[in-house]
């Protein structure tokens, strides 16, 4: 570090910082008159446009990311998700961005968070017969809400003014129409949205992520009759 | 681009696992990269931004949105990786660490071609010099963006960055 004093002025008294500011970031010269005439400066200047000629090189190299990385991520989180089940971090109450949904009057405006909407939408779809619980991309949520959950996972909620558009996600029970019990759904959570927040359900997206309770037996599993054991 | 991240960590926020996924689809690149130029090595940069994904992950409910989503996952990547590096640090012997501040296979002047040795220099950096010159050059990052990354103000950057220059000019002089 003593030597950096000593390298930091050329002999005609040109910081070599300067010099090295222009050339990394693309400046323009300070003082060019006095660039193009003197032999110190040129010399460093030279030095310096080699030096980050390499750089822009190494920066220029592509930089694959392993392929498993993207996967891997995922299924850590997954893993994550299923071992807290519900105390998975998403539902810890902690601030987060709220929206508002807005139904103005004559005499003050009433707001209602998206978040009131998501756990009326979660409730409704939770109690239709035939549902056997909200999921997260497949994976079935614990169906009991604990104390300071704040958005129940499982419901996306869009609100903008009066409307709202809903999206939830549900693992069914096996047998039922799958169509005839997400119009249920449908039918039950813009019943209730209207009822409750006075809001406009304008879409109600329903994804069926799954089943529950699949009689099928899993292959391989089915026990082969044996023989009788010999006596 | 910006605006469908916020959008994406909203949705992420409010348990829609498929938008977290796609956030790590169009941000894993870019953690890995800065992974791998902070740390050196491949396999501990992909454990560092795989760590970083899930850490992010974790701390969903807690962003508000006050920085851009990649700054943030830029902080906690460099972070990951600063901690880490802070900790090799730490194991080294005394002598050794006075001498060089990381492990590096080879010295500057060893190695035979100028992208090498110039990769080398990089690394032979401390990382306090090493994270804002990566941002910056690597990443092209606003000098406003890269403090709050490293949370530190907007002339400490400079000065680190001006430092990391002057030094990686002092190796490649002794290189050639």
């Amino acid at each position: 570090m003593t030597g950096r004093e000593d390298v930091a002025r050329l002999p005609c008294g040109t910081s070599v910082a300067v010099l090295v500011d222009q050339v990394a970031e693309g400046l323009p010269a300070l003082d060019p008159a006095h660039q193009a005439a003197c032999p110190d400066c040129r010399a460093t200047l030279r030095e310096l446009e080699l030096v980050w000629g390499t750089v822009r090189e190494v920066v220029r190299e592509e930089v694959v990311p392993p392929s498993r990385l993207i996967e891997n991520v995922l299924r850590r989180v997954r893993q994550e998700l299923r071992a807290l089940g519900q105390l998975v971090p998403l539902q810890t109450v902690i601030p987060r961005l709220v929206r508002h949904a807005l139904l103005g009057g004559p005499r003050g405006a009433t707001r209602i968070a998206d978040s009131v909407v998501a756990r009326i939408v979660a409730k409704t779809a939770r109690d239709t017969p035939g549902v056997h619980a909200l999921s997260v991309r497949g994976i079935a949520l614990p169906r009991a809400g604990g104390p300071g959950r704040l958005t129940p996972r499982g419901v996306a909620i869009e609100v903008s003014g009066h409307s709202v558009s809903v999206e939830v996600r549900l693992v069914v029970a096996y047998g039922r129409s799958i169509p005839d019990l997400a119009a249920e759904v449908r039918r039950r959570v813009i019943h209730r949205v209207e009822a409750m927040t006075g809001l406009e359900p304008t879409a109600v997206a329903v994804a069926v992520d799954d089943v529950f309770g699949d009689p099928e037996p899993v292959p391989r599993r089915v026990p082969v009759p044996r023989a009788p054991e010999r006596p | 681009m910006e605006t469908e991240d916020i959008q994406l960590v909203r949705a992420a926020q409010i348990g829609d696992f498929w938008a977290f996924e796609e956030l790590v689809r169009r941000h894993g690149a870019r953690v890995y990269r800065i992974a791998l130029r902070l740390l050196g090595n491949r396999s501990e940069a992909e454990d560092a931004a795989q760590e970083a994904f899930v850490q992010a992950w974790q701390a969903l409910p807690v962003f508000r949105g006050e920085s851009s989503v990649s700054t943030w996952l830029y902080r906690i990547v460099t972070n990951r990786c600063l901690n880490l590096l802070q900790a090799r640090r730490r194991e080294e012997p005394l002598s050794e660490r006075q001498e060089a501040p990381t492990p590096v296979p080879e010295r500057v002047a060893e190695t035979v071609d100028a992208l090498g040795a110039l990769k080398t220099a990089i690394l032979r950096l401390t990382p306090e010099q090493r994270a804002p010159l990566v941002l910056r050059e690597f990443e092209g990052r606003a000098y406003e963006e890269i403090a709050e990354i490293l949370e530190i103000s907007v002339p400490a950057v400079k000065g680190r960055l001006h430092r990391a220059r002057l030094e990686l000019l002092d190796s490649m002089r002794q290189w050639r």
